[in-house]
């Protein structure tokens, strides 16, 4: 049932994509395709293609688990991305690394060892080896 | 010949040697850590290729060394560790057997120097035919890139994974990232929802990363108790150097095998491994026992796709065609390097072709050192716990990412494209469609329009010339191979 509920969204956003490509206008164009019919074209196939899979695919190897500890880790990566800049490199991803550690099975220890270890390392390579400009956190007042 | 002298003139050099190093071993480790292997490896280097500035020609040996670095690392995995989560493969079955008879260290060894010579014959045969590929290519104009990037996406469509239909929509995710941003000819914007971040199209780094790292984060995450491995000491000893001269001739012919199947478009080293393995399992179905068997299954599997792997450049770098998804990443970073690989590129850039070459030589000796010396440090990387490995992961995709456009919305496209690459694959799908429609859509199009222009809008020019036609013909009799196969299983 998944699989088909994935499917349809792929039908939905390809309706979404058709909309938008015909909407796509060009004054001149030197070539006799012009940009409009290959995202036509994409669009088009990514709705047809998507009922195969809702109505004819066997249902056996489609359904599948989403395991509690991949939907932890897409929103510590989520509140990871909203915390990056404003807290900066190394507090965001002391706590993030920490807890993704936590998340597939250190003690606390190993958690917080790993995630200090992890910033201070890609801070010092990125910042200061390759001069590669890492956020040093808003609320500290600096950018 | 002297080309290839000048090659190894530019190789030695302590910089590009100590690339190179790092690049064989970068890839050891990435083939040797369970989950991650050539793609992910390169995926996580660019960041740092990006950052450091290298010059493209150091960036390429780099970059090639892992992908031929990460074919001897997965050798290593197959035979130490019996794995669910692993692509079950010819070396894991017959390189387990081994380990659990208590042949560890023969079948490591085995499997060194079989990727060894499997790599060097593929060097060889590369630089043999390297002069006559000139004439060929030359010849390649805008409707015989059409003829052929069909065919590639129609041996993906028909060989990748069993789903079809899958592959397609695969595809075709893959074509629509590669379609937003300004059209390059008209300068209209499409797909790109006012945003000027878009603008110039979703960023290779961010595509590669999102797709393939963060995807594979979020699966390794959920395989953390899945692996097993045997502990057993592992020895070398004089009679496992001796014995693998029984295996000279499989190697050699494996070796060839896995050449051919690695520059087709759409097979990659898996399925050139199993293919050498097949045929000298029918070669020698009367003639060994089991030990034999197994160690033949490891020479034959282990060779040819390393000779694949070095195959496959050929493809690459004379028409800028990927065969698999490791070679379409290989193709985008050239890309971004502003390296066009193409027939231009094979015919001007010479040099740069005799220095990766040599690179690849000198790399191999390296990697059979590499192997032989330190194999049993190497092979306790295996029992990296995850906790370090995930994280890891993580920190490289969202440093990578913001290094290239210091902007959060990469990182937002980043993650929701590691989402769907985690959704696709627990669905099935495989993503080697999707990342060569990313690389292959815009050069799809644009030489579509190129041919249209100049025949006037005449669709007939994509079915002219003898190139053209052979490539029309060849992607009918995979069709219709694929068909008859289909047909025997209803039947």
């Amino acid at each position: 049932m998944k699989a088909r509920i994935i499917a349809a969204l792929f039908t939905v956003i390809g309706a979404g994509l058709l909309i938008l490509s015909l909407q796509i206008s060009v004054p001149f164009s030197y070539d006799p395709l012009g940009p409009k019919p290959f995202p036509v074209f994409v669009s088009i196939a990514l709705i047809i293609l998507p009922f195969w899979i809702i109505f004819f695919a066997p249902d056996k190897k489609a359904d599948f688990t989403i395991e509690k500890r991949s939907v932890k880790l897409i929103l510590i990566l989520c509140i990871y991305m909203a915390a990056f800049e404003y807290f900066g490199f190394m507090v965001s991803t002391t706590f993030t690394c920490c807890f993704i550690a936590r998340t597939v099975g250190s003690n606390r220890m190993q958690g917080w060892l790993t995630g200090l270890l992890i910033s201070i390392v890609f801070y010092g390579v990125f910042r200061l080896m390759l001069d590669a400009q890492l956020p040093l956190g808003k609320i500290f007042g600096i950018d | 010949m002297f080309g290839l002298w000048s090659g190894f003139i530019a190789v030695f050099n302590t910089t590009h040697l100590i690339i190179l190093f790092a690049g064989c071993l970068t890839g050891l480790m990435t083939g040797i850590l369970p989950g991650i292997g050539a793609v992910n490896g390169i995926a996580l280097m660019l960041p740092f290729v990006y950052a450091y500035s290298l010059p493209p020609e150091s960036a390429l040996i780099l970059l090639a060394g892992i992908y031929y670095g990460a074919e001897y690392g997965k050798g290593v995995t197959s035979i130490l560790q019996k794995s669910p989560v692993s692509h079950v493969h010819t070396t894991q079955m017959n390189g387990y057997a081994l380990t659990q008879r208590g042949f560890a260290g023969k079948a490591l060894l085995f499997s060194a120097v079989s990727s060894f010579i499997g790599s060097l014959l593929a060097v060889v045969g590369f630089i043999t035919l390297k002069p006559f590929l000139n004439p060929i290519i030359s010849r390649f104009g805008p409707a015989e890139y059409v003829a052929l990037i069909l065919f590639v996406f129609i041996l993906v469509l028909f060989l990748f994974g069993t789903a079809f239909i899958k592959n397609l929509i695969g595809l075709c995710i893959g074509m629509t990232i590669a379609i937003v941003g300004l059209d390059s000819a008209t300068g209209t914007l499409r797909f790109a929802f006012g945003l000027p971040e878009l603008y110039d199209g979703i960023d290779f780094i961010i595509v590669v990363i999102g797709l393939f790292t963060l995807g594979e984060a979020l699966l390794l995450i959920e395989q953390t108790t899945n692996t097993r491995r045997i502990e057993q000491k592992i020895t070398i000893g004089f009679n496992h150097v001796k014995a693998i001269f029984k295996h000279c001739w499989s190697i050699i012919r494996c070796s060839l095998i896995g050449f051919i199947i690695g520059g087709l478009p759409g097979t990659g080293s898996s399925v050139a491994g199993a293919a050498a393995y097949h045929i000298e399992k029918h070669i020698n179905r009367k003639k060994t026992d089991a030990d034999g068997a197994d160690e033949k299954g490891i020479v034959a599997a282990v060779s040819a796709g390393n000779a694949a792997a070095i195959s496959a450049f050929i493809p690459l770098l004379s028409l800028g065609i990927p065969g698999s998804a490791t070679t379409a990443v290989l193709l985008g970073a050239m890309l971004m390097m502003s390296l066009n690989p193409g027939p231009m590129f094979f015919i001007q850039q010479t040099n740069m072709i005799w220095m990766l070459l040599a690179s690849m030589l000198v790399g191999n000796v390296m990697l059979l050192f590499m192997n032989g010396l330190f194999i049993r440090f190497f092979s306790r990387m295996i029992q990296i716990p995850h906790w370090i490995l995930v994280p890891f992961i993580v920190v490289v995709s969202f440093v990578g990412v913001y290094v290239v456009q210091h902007t959060m919305l990469s990182i937002a496209i980043m993650l929701i494209l590691g989402i769907v690459s985690y959704l696709l694959r627990k669905l099935d799908y495989s993503i080697v469609p999707v990342i060569l429609g990313y690389i292959l859509g815009e050069p799809l199009e644009v030489q579509l329009r190129r041919a249209l222009a100049i025949s006037g809008g005449e669709v007939g020019i994509l079915f002219q010339g003898f190139i053209n036609q052979l490539l029309w013909i060849c992607a009918l009799m995979v069709i219709l191979f694929r068909l008859r196969q289909k047909i025997r299983v209803f039947r």
